[in-house]
C-alpha cells in the first residue's frame, strides 16, 4: 500500500563555495561527480520503490534542497528530473520546490525549472547587508538579490520565498530590520525563513567563535521578536518557528515531516519516514554512488519509531508550530491520552504563565511559548523507557 | 625466645619523607620478603594507599634479623598513618613499642609533622633514632638537616645516620642501632594477661582482628578473653604474629607483638586502645592513654540517584566493617531526599571514604559542605551538640554557641611568615607564639576555629608559601563565639543542605558569595528564581535568575527531527540528575560548589 500523503525529498550536495557558518557537508561542485550523483539518485529512488513494491507512487510534494540544486547545469536538470519523474507520479496539486543560489540563478534557469514542472522557488539570501554576506563568505551581492526579485520571470511560479539568518556577526535590529523590509517590499515574496545563527565547532565561525561580534542573548531574543513583528505587518503568519507564510502559502512539503506523514529522502546524508521505519543514507558520496552501483540502498541507519518516540516527536514538533498539538491527532498516532501523558500539573503551570494555550482539543505555543519550544517540550516528553 | 632479643619500633615521618619505602628495606634485608616478591611500598595493601603513597592502616610486621654480635633478634616494625587525622592511631601504635625510628627528608628538613611526631615518641617514653632519608636526591642537605634534628633533639650530630631507603644506602647500620638504643621490652611473663590493642583490621572470613600487643602476661590460644573498656568476652580462637600474612602461633609472650582472632563480628567491636586481658584472674589496669575516637568532621552523603540509597547503605556498613572510625546515621534533606550524615576523623578520611565509596563499591554520591559539631546553649539551659546546620536552632532559641578550636602549629620558610599569618588572621586564628627553627624556618602556634580550617585551609597555605609549609592540628576544647546559621531561600524556601554556620562577621559577604555563585550555576528555567541568604527572617543577599526568554533551535526538517528528539531526550536524561526544588531544577554542582568558599 502506498502511504498517502507522500512525499519526495531529493538532496543536492554541490555548491560553488561553501559558506562559513555552513557544518553541512557540502561538496566543491564538480560536473563530472555531479552527473556520476544523479545517475545514483535516479537508481536510488527506483531502488527505494522497487523494495515496497511500489510502482509510480504518487507524490504530493517534490523537494529539491541543498547544497545548492542551482548549481546543476540545464542538460542535468534535464537528466535528473527526466529520471525522477519516470519513477514517480506527481498528484493533481503537487508542490515542487526548488531551493536557489543567487549566484547560480538565472532568468533562464528560472524558465527551465518552470518547463519541468517545478512550481515553487526559495533563495538563500541571508542578509542583504553587504558587510553581512561578507563575513559569511556569501559570493553573491545584495543589488543581484535585487535584480532577481524584481525580474518577471519568477512570475511564473505559484511561491516564491527567501531564506534569512539572523544572529549574525556584526548584525543589528536595524540591520535586521532593513534586510526583512527591503525583501518584504517585493510583493512576490509569499513565504520567508528566517533561522538563527547556529555555529557548529567544525566551522570557520566555530573556530574563530570567540573574537567574532556574536549578539547576546537578550539581543537574539530581540532579533526573534523583531522577525516577528516585521513578518506579522506585512500579513505573514509565523506558522513555525523559523518559517513565515502569507496565507495560503505555507510549505506543504515541511508540514509534511511535522505531521509525521510519509517522505522519501534521496541522496547522500536524506532521510526517509515511511511508519513505522525512519532511515538515513550515507554521508559519503563515494560510498553512496558506490553502494547504489552494487544494487544496494544506501541507507545507513535504520530506526524503528515506536509510540513512544512518535510521542515525544508529535510533542516538540508542535510546541514549534502554531497549529500546536491536537489531543485527538496525538491519540490516534500513539494511543496515549495528551494530558495523563504530560500531566496535568505541568499544562496548568504552561497555561498559567501564558507558554501554552487551549483550544478545545488544541494546545498551542503562544509567541512567548514558541519562543522557548525545547524547553516546554522538555517539561512535557517523557523520559522513563529512554534508552 | 626472651625478651632480651626483641625489638618493638615504629618508623615515623612527615608525609612523604619516605616511610614506607624505608620498612620495604628492613624487609628485604631481613629476607621478610623475598626480592620477586617485592613491590613499592609492600605493606600498603589498598590500591589507594598505593595511590596516593600514603599509609591509612597501621601495618605490622615481624622480621628476624641476624645482628654483628651473631645474635637473631626479634623485630616488630609497625608502619603508622602518616596523616594528621589519623594521629590518634598512630599514638596507640607508638604505645606498642619502645622504640621510633625517625625519618627527616634530607630536603624538605623538619616539618610541622616531624614534630607532632617527636612529641608523640616523647610522651609514650620512646627511643628515637633519628635517620635522614634520601640523601640520593640531588637537593639533599644532609649536614645542615642533621643540624636541624640534632638542635631540635638535644643530640650530638654526629650520631645521626644517613640512607637512602629508595638506593638502599645505609640500611644495615640503622638496624644496628636498633638493637643498641632501642630498650628490650620489659619481661612480665608471670604477670596476668595485658594487652593492648593498637589497630584493627577486617577479614572477610574471620571477622575483625586486633592487632596486639603483650605487656604482661603470655597470652594462649584458646583463652577466654575480656575487652576492659567494653567488657565484651570473647574466646580467643587464633592468636600469631605477622610476616606478610598472619601466622597462627599457640603463644604470644609478654613484649611480643601479634594479632588475636575471636570470633568478633564487627572492628566497630574493637575500639582501638582498648587493653586486653584474661577473663578470669585478670588485670583491671589498663595500658595508659585510651580515648574514644571522636569525629571532627561532620558531611551530609547521599546517592546521586535515589535508587541507590539501599546501596549506599550497606556500602556504609561495609565500610564501617574495617573502618571504625566512621560514624553515621540516616538523614533526610529537603533537597537531597534520604542520605546519611557521616562523621569522619577529618577531611582526608572524608575523602578517603567517598572516594572507597566510589571505588570500591561503585556508589555515586554527593556530599554536602562538611562542618564540625557545634555546641548550643538553649534558652531552657539545655545544651546540645549540633552535627548538621539544617539543625541548628534559631538565634531566638539559644543563648550561644560554641565551636570546636583547634591547636594549629605551620611550619613555613621565613618569607611567607606575613601572608601565612594574614591568612590566619582571615580565619580567625589567635596567635600564640612563634619560633625560629633555625636562621630559615619558623613555626607559627595559632588557636583557630576548627570550622575555618576544614574548608580550604590546607589549600591555601600550600599555594601562598608555594608548597613549602607545613601544618598540623589537634583539637583543644569549645569556645563560644557570636556565630549565626546562614540559610539559602530558593524561591522562598530554605534548602538545607545550603544551609552552613557562619561568623556574624562574615555573613553578609559570605550569604552574597554563596547567592551569587549559585546564580552562576542554576541554569535559567521557565520561570524566575530567586535566591536569597538569610539569618532568621532576615533577607541580607537576594539575587534572581532570569527566566528563558528564548530557548529553541532554528532548523528542524525531515533529516533533523531524529538528532532533535535524541537532543532532546539527552537534555531531558540531564535534568534528571538535577534535584527538584519546588519548581527549581538545582545541579549537582551547586552542592558541590557551595563547598568552596573563596
Amino acid at each position: 500500500m502506498i502511504p498517502e500523503p507522500l512525499s519526495l525529498y531529493i538532496h543536492i550536495p554541490f555548491c560553488v563555495k561553501k559558506c562559513r557558518y555552513c557544518d553541512f557537508l557540502s561538496i566543491p561542485f564538480d560536473s563530472v561527480l555531479a552527473d556520476r550523483y544523479i545517475e545514483a539518485v535516479i537508481e536510488e529512488l527506483r531502488l527505494f520503490c522497487r523494495r515496497y513494491h511500489w510502482k509510480k507512487p504518487v507524490i504530493n510534494t517534490l523537494f529539491f534542497g541543498g547544497g545548492t540544486p542551482s548549481v546543476l547545469s540545464r542538460r542535468q536538470w534535464h537528466r535528473l528530473t527526466d529520471g525522477i519523474r519516470s519513477a514517480i507520479m506527481l498528484a493533481e496539486n503537487y508542490e515542487w520546490t526548488i531551493e536557489c543560489n543567487p549566484d547560480s540563478f538565472s532568468d533562464e534557469k528560472a524558465s527551465v525549472y518552470l518547463e519541468t514542472g517545478v512550481n515553487r522557488i526559495t533563495f538563500g539570501v541571508q542578509s542583504l547587508v553587504p558587510g553581512e554576506l561578507s563575513i559569511m563568505g556569501r559570493i553573491h551581492s545584495a543589488d543581484r538579490v535585487f535584480e532577481i526579485l524584481g525580474s518577471s520571470a519568477l512570475s511564473g511560479f505559484n511561491s516564491v520565498g527567501v531564506d534569512c539568518i539572523y544572529g549574525l556577526p556584526g548584525q543589528t535590529l536595524n540591520s535586521l530590520h532593513y534586510t526583512l523590509t527591503a525583501l518584504l517590499n517585493f510583493q512576490i515574496i509569499k513565504h520567508l525563513s528566517v533561522y538563527e545563527l547556529n555555529i557548529n565547532e567544525e566551522t570557520p565561525f566555530g573556530r574563530h567563535q570567540k573574537i567574532l561580534p556574536l549578539p547576546n542573548e537578550d539581543l537574539s531574543y530581540e532579533m526573534a521578536q523583531k522577525v516577528l513583528q516585521i513578518s506579522k505587518s506585512y500579513g505573514f503568519e509565523q506558522y513555525e518557528i523559523s518559517n513565515f507564510a502569507f496565507p495560503g502559502h505555507r510549505c506543504r512539503h515541511n508540514e509534511i515531516y511535522w505531521n509525521h506523514n510519509s517522505y522519501i529522502g534521496i541522496g547522500i546524508g536524506a532521510h526517509s519516514y515511511i511508519h513505522p521505519l525512519r532511515f538515513a543514507d550515507n554521508n559519503d558520496i563515494i560510498t553512496y554512488i558506490q553502494t547504489i552501483t552494487d544494487g544496494n540502498p544506501p541507507v545507513k541507519e535504520y530506526e524503528t519509531i515506536d509510540r513512544e518516540i512518535l510521542a515525544r516527536e508529535i510533542i516538540f514538533l508542535g510546541v514549534r508550530r502554531s497549529d500546536g498539538i491536537d489531543e485527538v491527532e496525538f491519540f490516534n498516532k500513539t494511543g496515549f491520552d495528551f494530558q495523563d501523558y504530560a500531566g496535568s500539573h505541568k499544562l496548568t503551570l504552561l497555561l498559567d504563565n501564558n507558554l501554552l494555550t487551549r483550544n478545545g482539543r488544541f494546545w498551542k505555543p503562544s509567541d512567548q511559548g514558541l519562543l522557548r519550544a525545547d524547553a516546554i517540550a522538555r517539561d512535557l516528553i517523557r523520559y522513563e523507557n529512554i534508552t | 625466645m626472651t625478651t632480651e632479643l626483641i625489638r618493638n619500633f615504629c618508623i615515623i615521618a612527615h608525609i612523604d619523607h619516605g616511610k614506607s619505602t624505608l620498612a620495604d628495606r628492613f624487609l628485604e634485608l631481613t629476607s621478610t620478603v623475598s626480592r620477586e616478591k617485592m613491590q613499592a611500598q609492600v605493606l600498603d595493601d589498598m590500591d589507594l594507599e598505593r595511590e596516593r603513597g600514603i599509609t591509612i592502616k597501621s601495618h605490622p610486621i615481624r622480621m628476624m634479623y641476624k645482628a654483628e654480635d651473631g645474635k637473631q633478634y626479634q623485630f616488630n616494625l609497625i608502619d603508622t598513618p602518616g596523616h594528621v587525622d589519623f594521629s590518634y592511631e598512630v599514638s596507640r601504635s607508638l604505645a606498642a613499642c619502645e622504640g621510633a625510628i625517625l625519618v627527616v627528608d634530607a630536603s624538605q628538613g623538619i616539618e610541622a609533622q616531624t614534630l607532632t611526631n617527636i612529641y608523640l615518641a616523647l610522651e609514650n617514653d620512646l627511643a628515637i633514632i633519628p635517620v635522614i632519608n634520601k640523601i640520593d636526591l640531588p637537593s639533599a642537605r644532609p649536614d645542615e638537616i642533621r643540624k636541624q634534628v640534632a638542635d631540635l633533639l638535644g643530640i650530638d650530630n654526629e650520631t645521626i645516620l644517613a640512607c637512602s631507603a629508595k638506593t638502599g644506602l645505609g640500611i644495615a647500620p640503622i638496624l644496628e642501632r636498633v638493637i643498641e638504643e632501642i630498650p628490650p621490652p620489659s619481661s612480665k611473663a608471670d604477670e596476668p594477661l595485658k594487652a593492648l590493642v593498637f589497630d584493627s583490621k577486617f577479614d572477610a572470613f574471620r571477622g575483625a582482628v586486633a592487632y596486639i600487643r603483650v605487656f604482661g602476661g603470655t597470652f594462649k590460644r584458646g583463652d577466654s578473653i575480656r575487652f576492659l573498656s567494653t567488657g565484651r568476652e570473647y574466646e580467643a580462637d587464633e592468636i600469631g604474629f605477622f610476616r606478610m600474612g598472619r601466622v597462627p602461633v599457640e603463644t604470644l609472650n609478654s613484649g611480643e607483638v601479634g594479632y588475636v582472632i575471636a570470633n568478633i563480628r564487627t572492628v566497630s567491636d574493637i575500639k582501638t586502645g582498648d587493653t586486653i586481658t584474661t577473663r578470669l584472674k585478670g588485670t583491671n589496669e589498663a595500658v595508659e592513654g585510651y580515648r574514644e575516637i571522636k569525629p571532627m568532621v561532620f558531611s551530609g552523603i547521599y546517592p546521586v540517584d535515589k535508587v541507590d540509597y539501599e546501596d549506599l547503605r550497606s556500602s556504609l556498613e561495609k565500610l564501617k566493617l574495617n573502618d571504625s572510625s566512621i560514624s553515621y546515621e540516616p538523614e533526610t534533606s529537603a533537597a537531597l531526599g534520604f542520605g546519611f550524615r557521616a562523621g569522619f576523623l577529618g577531611l582526608l578520611h572524608m575523602e578517603i571514604v567517598q572516594e572507597r565509596l566510589f571505588r570500591e563499591f561503585n556508589v555515586n554520591i554527593i556530599t554536602t559542605v562538611p562542618n564540625v559539631k557545634y555546641r548550643a546553649l538553649l534558652k531552657s539551659g539545655e545544651e546540645v551538640y549540633i552535627e548538621s546546620p539544617a539543625k541548628m536552632p534559631s538565634p531566638q532559641e539559644c543563648d550561644a554557641i560554641y565551636e570546636p578550636i583547634a591547636k594549629l602549629q605551620i611550619i613555613t620558610p621565613t618569607e611567607y611568615v606575613g601572608s601565612l599569618m594574614k591568612l590566619c588572621d582571615e580565619k580567625r586564628g589567635k596567635m600564640g607564639t612563634m619560633e625560629y627553627l633555625d636562621t630559615t624556618r619558623v613555626c607559627l602556634h595559632y588557636r583557630i576555629p576548627m570550622s575555618e580550617m576544614i574548608i580550604d585551609f590546607f589549600d591555601k597555605m600550600k599555594s601562598l608559601s608555594k608548597g613549602y609549609a607545613s601544618m598540623d592540628y589537634d583539637f583543644d576544647g569549645y569556645e563560644s563565639d557570636t556565630l549565626i546559621k546562614l540559610d539559602i531561600l530558593i524561591n522562598g524556601s530554605p534548602v538545607d543542605a545550603f544551609s552552613s554556620i557562619v561568623h556574624k562577621d562574615n555573613a553578609f559577604y559570605y550569604g552574597q558569595s554563596i547567592t551569587s555563585k549559585l546564580k552562576e550555576l542554576i541554569p535559567r528555567q521557565q520561570f524566575e528564581v530567586a535566591i536569597q541568604a538569610a539569618i532568621g527572617n532576615k533577607v541580607i543577599a537576594r539575587t534572581t535568575v532570569k527566566p528563558y526568554r528564548k530557548d529553541v533551535t532554528s532548523k528542524c526538517y525531515g533529516g533533523d527531527i531524529s538528532r532533535k528528539r535524541k537532543l532532546l531526550e539527552k537534555q531531558k536524561e540531564g535534568k534528571k540528575r538535577m534535584k527538584q526544588v519546588g519548581n527549581v531544577e538545582i545541579p549537582q554542582e551547586a552542592f558541590l560548589a557551595v563547598l568552596n568558599r573563596e
